[in-house]
Parts: structure tokens; sequence; C-alpha cells
């Protein structure tokens, strides 16, 4: 997830020259439906494909291995499975060809442009370790340890610690919405308060409970990421209020708008609902079609995200019950070896007691894994889509803006001819000022729609680029995680053999 | 690979050395049948490998080095006496048989002293081409296979077919319910003189109703688990096949006529019903007795009691546990497999190349997830035909050897009594009070002679069985690892590769 933070090298195509804003527009609804195979020429030519063809045997063989521990009576199982195997190529080989009829050149140059002209090239690196309870009873809080490596020079020095506490955190979100939002940039998600989860820790003797640890832990990696995204935000990074969390070394002015339990509280939740509210009223007419089509595949990624975040959770779940299931065999079994008459077998038993305690261990580090890596990860999806889904709040508010300008404008000039013809010109003056006001505005609402709408497409390209990588590098590692956690079942087993073996 | 096998015996009375058979060249040296030895106490517990000298079973499916396969159905065969390879000469070479005697097939019911045979065993159920060596223990005189189970209404039809280990080698199907099997357990433990025997556990009766198997499955998945378990015969057929091959290996079971009859017979045995009732009742006039008796006379079997009264909750507790184990890992292999479902449906229209590769990325790892849970229930498959079964049947094997003991014990109650009744008695009655402490006597010693080779031959056996399901499990989990591991690491590059020239 630290991939993050590097911008992404985009495609090499470089070919297509930078086009204009609004040529992109045009030339972008029409590639939309262009099947241009040229486009995709080295992104998806032959090499994901030939990988898939020798690798459509190997399902088939690793499936007959695999199913022959379980016998005659799965190789039915195993049958099955190598169908879909099968199955499941030739769709994919469809859908690859397909995609390679697809445009991408704006949306690169844009990048491109966007990239130049930050200069974004710099990393920052940000960890967040060490908390700390501080105080006591209801009063305590939680203070983090923030370490900043960066290479970009805007930034105060190359390397800097700063000690903050969990509403610094909730401050800077604040702010950064407040900013950035409004230009259409996804803000990263932090944490929410959870007064359940303080409660404890607050409460809690030291940092023994287990709960609490764990609810530490996943919030202090939740702030580390929250960071890191932000910081890996070209615009984000430059932020004044950003640079100052990370650089000031005295504790910042605290954030008592954050509280949870407060007045500005209620006022924040009361104006959520209100907006919420303005949303369904207005539904802007959609002119663009890109808009449309990502607002839909904004909204189905979401519910996607949200019913895999269950399944995982449910995973979680089961590798915890499994793996305290097998503690408890463990446990019986060591009962068993002591009170075992036979030596070699009681030997036997007590080592398969110790070893199933081994997978016990190794399985609920998995869960941790699987939590920790997977579950966290498409939290914190879901917080980015939210985010998303605020960006294109504020463009429809944008539009709104426009409208409402050019509505009043309109009714401006209605009353400027009603005026001149009815022949009261003492109000005229007055009425041609707002006459040009309102234009000035209409102006200003149409600029900065199309700067808003510009800037989203940016920062939704963006978003899917990160994406992908996150959910590779997040995939990788824990596949990664899983084979070596096959590794250690096949080195625990291996060595609990001979003694088996040796029993008789 | 002869392999002679040193168990540890710590009874005072049995000799060492029982001889493992080899059943194919490429197993693992196990197998040996539950050959009961015979009565004279002294070299026997050997136990020889049982051979049916001119049969050789069909059945043998032994070219498994393929433990991993942990196929129970293999570990039966291991368990069959005409395991392959096996020469007579082998038995012969190892055995030492000069003192024994036998219970050899012979024609006429052997009943010595200790084993009183209630009935003839007619002519025609002899393994008349077998071993009238005197030496050679118990040959069972069948090889049974449970090989389908139907369900019918509420009822599951078994199929056994049996073939007979003798010249005739005749081969019999029929088919039979479990109440069969129920009837055939009354009927060996109530006509015989059970004593000290230790009693093949019956199977518990399969679930076969439709609400029964929802009810089972929910209990093993969990109650909010969105998939059912379906019929689950193989487990029953596997245990109901090892039950009546203990039963057939038993030497006194092993020549039962009603066995054999149910074994042969196309129609099943008229049953009668069964009143639980009287067995409950049976075990629970020996609670009593039990309580009242402390010592025992003899020093090893008080170690026996004292070990199998620890053994049976101990047993339990494994055996449940485990099972707990093989639930949870199916579960998990459910969870996993919803999982890869919704990344499958995570997908978008491929409008550029990041949806699309995107989606690629979802559907490799939904396949690998896919893997996973598949290896899941490969391993909880595995792990209940190997370790699962011996756990289960062991446990219920304890109690078994627990009810043994006690009916000694009951003996040696009486025997106690008689003789405070002798003591006590007057003049008049002393003589026949003597004639009654004399047959208690015997009957004592009967039973506890019967009892100490019975529990020899079982706690040999068990040592076998165990070991052979404890090499098996930890084989077949180390196989299926490497196989996941396999697959992890194809779909890992897979991923690798992706988009390394791309984004």
């Amino acid at each position: 997830m630290a991939d993050e933070r590097e911008p992404p090298p985009l495609f090499e195509n470089e070919d297509s020259s930078e086009k204009s804003p609004l040529e992109e527009k045009t030339v972008e609804a029409d590639q939309e439906v262009n099947l241009n195979d040229d486009a995709n020429d080295d992104l998806f030519s032959d090499p994901p494909l030939l990988e898939t063809s020798p690798a459509e045997d190997k399902p088939e063989a690793e499936d007959e291995d695999e199913s022959s521990p379980a016998a005659e009576e799965s190789g039915g199982g195993g049958g099955i499975l190598d169908d879909v195997e099968v199955q499941e190529e030739p769709p994919k080989k469809e859908e690859k060809k397909e995609e390679k009829k697809e445009e991408e050149p704006e949306k690169m140059d844009e990048e491109e442009e966007e990239e130049m002209e930050s200069g974004d090239t710099f990393d920052v690196d940000i960890t967040v370790s060490d908390p700390q309870k501080v105080g006591d009873g209801m009063g305590a809080y939680m203070k983090y340890t923030v370490v900043s490596k960066t290479s970009d020079p805007s930034f105060k020095s190359s390397e800097m610690t700063v000690s903050r506490r969990f509403s610094d955190f909730l401050g800077l979100h604040q702010k950064l919405v407040a900013f950035h939002t409004t230009k259409g940039h996804i803000v990263p998600p932090v944490p929410e308060k959870s007064v359940v989860g303080m409660t404890k820790v607050k409460m809690g003797k030291g940092q023994e409970e287990n709960n609490s640890l764990e609810f530490v832990e996943k919030r202090r990696a939740s702030l580390e990421r929250f960071l890191n995204r932000s910081a890996a935000h070209p615009k984000i990074r430059a932020n004044t209020d950003f640079k100052e969390f990370l650089e000031k070394d005295e504790p910042l002015p605290k954030a008592s708008n954050t509280a949870a339990l407060s007045g500005a509280g209620m006022m924040r939740a009361f104006n959520k609902v209100m907006d919420s509210a303005s949303k369904v009223v207005s539904k802007m007419d959609e002119s663009d079609q890109w808009f449309e089509e990502k607002t839909q595949h904004i909204d189905n990624l979401d519910q996607q995200l949200k019913k895999l975040h269950t399944s995982v959770e449910n995973m979680v779940n089961h590798r915890r019950e499994l793996s305290n299931a097998t503690a408890v065999f463990a446990k019986s079994c060591a009962m068993l070896g002591n009170a075992e008459e036979h030596t070699a077998l009681s030997r036997a038993i007590s080592q398969l007691a110790e070893t199933e305690e081994n997978i016990e261990q190794l399985q609920s580090s998995q869960a941790a894994t699987d939590f920790y890596v997977l579950s966290e990860l498409l939290k914190d999806y879901i917080g980015l889509i939210a985010a998303v889904r605020e960006a294109f709040r504020e463009r429809e508010k944008t539009f709104h803006n426009w409208q409402t300008a050019q509505t009043n404008l309109a009714k401006k000039r209605e009353q400027e001819a009603k005026l001149k013809s009815t022949g009261k010109t003492e109000k005229l003056p007055q009425v041609e000022q707002e006459i040009k006001d309102w234009q000035e505005r209409v102006e200003k609402g149409q600029r900065e729609f199309e700067a808003i709408s510009k800037t989203i497409r940016r920062e939704v390209n963006r978003f899917e680029t990160n994406r992908v990588q996150d959910f590779r590098s997040v995939i990788i590692k824990y596949l990664e995680s899983l084979m070596e956690k096959q590794q250690k079942l096949i080195q625990y087993w291996e060595a609990f053999l001979p003694e088996a073996k040796a029993i008789a | 690979m002869d392999g002679e096998n040193q168990a540890d015996i710590d009874d005072s009375s049995s000799e060492s050395s029982p001889n493992k058979m080899e059943t194919s060249p490429l197993d693992p040296p196990e197998v040996s049948n539950q050959v009961p030895p015979a009565e004279s106490s002294d070299e026997l517990s050997k136990e020889s490998p049982d051979t049916s000298p001119l049969e050789q079973d069909t059945h043998k499916q032994n070219g498994d080095e393929g433990l991993l396969v942990a196929d129970e159905e293999k570990q039966e065969d291991k368990d069959e006496p005409e395991a392959t390879g096996d020469l007579p000469t082998e038995t012969s070479s190892t055995d030492t048989k000069a003192s024994k005697e036998t219970q050899p097939s012979k024609v006429s019911a052997e009943n010595t002293p200790k084993e009183p045979e209630p009935r003839q065993v007619p002519q025609i159920f002899n393994n008349g081409g077998g071993n009238k060596n005197k030496t050679t223990p118990f040959q069972p005189w069948y090889k049974t296979l449970i090989t389908d189970a139907v369900k019918d209404g509420e009822n599951i039809i078994f199929t056994v077919e049996t073939t007979k280990l003798d010249v005739s080698s005749k081969h019999f199907k029929v088919e039979r319910i479990y109440e069969d099997f129920e009837w055939l357990h009354h009927c060996l433990t109530t006509e015989n003189n059970i004593g000290g025997l230790v009693i093949p556990p019956l199977p518990l009766k399969p679930v076969a109703t439709a609400a029964d198997t929802a009810a089972k499955s929910r209990k093993e998945l969990g109650e909010h688990s969105k998939t059912l378990k379906g019929d689950e015969f193989e487990k029953d057929m596997r245990r109901l096949e090892k039950y009546i091959s203990t039963v057939i290996r038993h030497q006194v079971f092993g020549r039962d006529m009603v066995l054999a009859k149910f074994l042969s017979e196309s129609n099943p045995p008229v049953r009668a019903k069964l009143r639980k009732s009287i067995l409950d009742n049976l075990s629970k006039a020996m609670e009593g007795v039990l309580k009242g008796v402390n010592q025992d006379v003899d020093e090893s079997f008080q170690k026996y009691r004292l070990n199998a009264s620890n053994m049976v909750p101990l047993a339990k507790d494994m055996n449940s546990n485990f099972q707990g184990m093989v639930n949870h890992s199916e579960r998990l292999s459910g969870a996993l497999n919803h999982f890869s479902t919704a990344l499958c449906l995570v997908s978008s229209a491929n409008s550029n190349k990041t949806t699309a590769q995107m989606n690629e990325l979802q559907l490799t790892f939904a396949r690998s997830m896919e893997h996973l849970s598949h290896t899941a229930s490969v391993f909880a498959t595995n792990d209940e035909r190997t370790l699962g079964f011996t756990l289960d049947l062991y446990s219920k094997y304890a109690e078994a050897v627990k009810e043994t003991l006690g009916r000694r014990t009951v003996k040696l109650y009486e025997f106690n009594s008689a003789v405070k009744t002798y003591d006590k008695a007057k003049p008049l009655k002393k003589q026949a009070a003597e004639e009654i402490k004399n047959q208690r006597e015997k009957e004592f010693n009967d039973i506890s002679e019967t009892a100490r080779q019975e529990l020899d031959q079982y706690k040999k056996q068990r040592i076998i069985d165990f070991q052979k399901a404890l090499v098996l499990y930890a084989e077949a989990k180390v196989k299926t690892a490497r196989d996941a591991y396999a697959l992890l690491a194809k779909d890992l590059s897979s991923i690798k590769t992706m988009e390394l020239d791309g984004s």
C-alpha cells in the first residue's frame, strides 16, 4: 500500500500529442465507441495471452494432483474444477481481445500534463508509529509519532518527526476536505471516531487488553495509509495545512470541532442530512456521458466493494474459529498423549498436539493477515469511493450554481426588457448593473464547472490507476503470505511424520 | 519389507513381537488384522499374518503409495487379511506355532473350555482348505465390502458384498438396512458368551431423513451457513464396513451363524423389535457393582481399569474436537468460495485499460481464492478419512473396553460374594456353597483370561491403526499443502507478470 505514493508511471504510448481539453472531450466521446485496434498495441498484446495458454494446461494437471488426495470420491470434485478452469480461460481471452479496442491517449495525456505541471516526481514516505496513551480516564487520548521522509524540496527538511493526536488527524482531514473536495479532488479517508473503541482504550489498564491493542493497531495503520495516500496526491501534498501537519514541531491547535459529542458535531451531522436531502432534490442534467457512466460505475463499485468487504470479514471470522478449534483439539491431544500407556504412541500424540498448536499459530496469524491486508484495504476503498462521490456532488453543486446564475441572469434580462418596454427607466441602470453581475457569475460558474469537471476526470483516472496498483500489490502480498503459510504447513507435517512412523 | 514390530506391551502376560504384515512392497508396514490370539497364553500374542492361503481378493487396489489419498477403502484393504503378496510361508516362518492351540476353522464347533461356542458351525462355512495348523490364530472366513448406499424413503439400503475365503470362494451380494446391522449386533452379543470379549462397536444410525440431514448440516456448518451438506452415506458405508470387518475377524463372532446368514442370505433376517431398555439396564446394574468393588486382585487389571476409565472421556473429547476442527475447515472453505464468487462479480464494463486490468486482476485473484477453497475442503475430507475415522472408532472402542472390564469386575464381585457365602455357610449348605464358589472362581478366571487376551489383541491393533492413521493424516496434509502451494505460485506469477509492462 505504500506503493501509492509513487506517481504512477503511466502509459508508454506517447505518440498522441496533447490535445486541448475541448478536443479531448469530443475525441473521448468518439473513442468510447471506437474499436481501435491500434491503440493498444503494446499494452494488451500477446504476452499476457501467451502466458495464459501454457498456464491453461497447468491448472488441470495441478487439479489432478490435488484431487487425488481426496480420493476417488472427490475425483469428481477435482474434475469439476478442471472444467471451470478451462471455461474461465476462454472468456478471459475474449475479454482481453475486447480490451484491445479501447482508448487511452487523451487520458494519459491529461495525466501527463498534470504530472508535469506539478513536477510530481518526489517521494514522500510517512510512518505512523508508537501509539501512546496520554492521560487517564475519559480525558485520555492516544498520541502517535509521525515520521516523514521526503525528497521534495518544498518541505522544511528531508526528515521530520512530530507527535500528533488522533483529533489532529481528524482536523487535518476536515480541512483538506473543505479545501479540496470543492475542487473535485478525492481526499483519502480517515478512520472514524469510534467512541466504543476509544473508551475501551481509555478505560483499559495500559495496553494489555487484546481488543484495545487490536483497535489501536488498526487505527494506527489506517492513519498511516491516510497520510501516505494524501502525500501521493500532488495537490494535497502542496497544501499548507498538510505540510504544517507533517512539519510543525509543536502540538497543533486543538481541533475541537472534531469532538464526537459536541455542539459542533451535532451541527455537522445536521448539515450532512441537509446536504443529502438536497442531493436528492437537485438531480443534475448530465450532458457528459463520461460522468454518467462514471457515476454508475462508482455506484456499482461501491456496492460490490461493500459485499467483498463483508465476505472478507466472514472469511476472517472463520479462520479465527478454525484456529480456535485447532487449539482446542491440540489440548485434547496433549491430554490423551499424557494418559496413553504405549510410549511410542504417547510420544507421537504429544507431538501431534505440538504440531497442531503450531498450525494454530499459523492460522491465527493468517487470519490477522487476511484482516489487515485485505479487509482494511477494502474498507479504505469504500472510504475513497465515498470521497469520489463527494467530488461528484461538488461538481453538481457547481453546476447548480451556474444554472442558478443563468436563471437569474435571464430573469434580470427579462426585467430589463420589461422596464425598457414600459419606459420606467429609473431602475434601468441598476438592473443593467445586476445583469453585468449575473453575467460575470454565469461565466464564473461555467468556468468553475468546467474546471471541476476536468479535475474530477483526472482524479478519477488517477484513482482507478492507483486502485489497480494498490490491489495488485496487496494481492501479491497476500498470495505470498498464503504461500508462506503452506510452506510452513509442509514443514510442520513433515517434521511430524517420522514420529508417526516410529510408533510401531 | 518384512516387518517385525515391537509393540510395547506392558501387560505382563503377553509376549511380544506381533508380526506385521506387508500388504505390498510399497505400503508402509502396518496392518495386521484383528486376530485374536489363541487360548494359550504363551508366546502367542503373535498375530501371524492372515492370509487366506488360497484366495486373493480382487479388491486390492493397493497401488497407493498414495497414502496421500487417505482413502478409507485402501485402509480397509490393508486391514484385510488377504493383503497382497502374502505367502503362507511368511506366516509359518515367523510364527511360533508350537504351543499354540488354534481355533482353526474346523468343522466342529471348537469348544475349548474357555470359549464356548453355542452352536455347531455347519460345514459349508468352513474355511476348509485353510489352516489346519493348530498354531495359527483365527482366520477370517470372509471378506466383506460395502459397495453402495442408496436412499429409499427413510431407509438407506447398503449393498454388502462378501467373498467366502475358502476353496469355494463364493460370492454373495445382499442388501441390508441399518436395522439389520443393529439386529446382527444384538444377536451376536446376546447369543454368545461375551464375557471377556471386546465387542466391536456398532456405528450410529445414519442420518436419512431430509429434516435430520438438514439439522446435522446446520450443526456442522453453522446456523448461518448458506450451504447445506448433502447426504454423506460414504461415511456410514465406511463405518459399517469397518464394523463388519472387525466382527468377521473376531474369533468368536466371526464364526457366528447369524453373521453368516447376514452376509449371505438375500432376504434380510427376520428382526424382532429391539427393546433397548434391556441393554441399558444391564449396564446400569454394572455401574452399581463397579462402584462397590475397589481393589482388584490383579495389579495389571487394576491398571487396565484405571486406564480404560481415563481413556473414555479423553478419546471422546479428542474425537469431537477433531470433528469440530474438520467442520470449521469446511466452513472456511465455504467462506472462501463465497469470497471468490463475490470477486468474480466485481467487474465492470471494460471501458478502459485500467478497468480491464482491474478485472483481470480480480478474476485471477478469484481463481486463486477458489483454489484455496478447494484446498480447505480437501484438507477437511482427508482429515476426516484418516485420523477422524480412527479417532471415532477408538473412542467407541474405549467404551467397549471399559464394558469388558466391567463385566469381569462383576464376575469378581460374584466370586467374592460366593467366597463370603461359603465362609458363612452352615455345614449343611457348605457343599453347595463350595460348588458355587468353585464355579464362580472358574468363571472369573475364564473371563480374566479371555479379557487379557482380547485386551492385548485390542491394544496391538489400536497401535497399528493409530500409526497408520497418523501417517496417512500427515502425508495427506503434506501433499495437499504442496499442491496448494503450486497453485498459488502459479496464480501469483500470473498476477506479477500481468502489468509489468503497463501502468
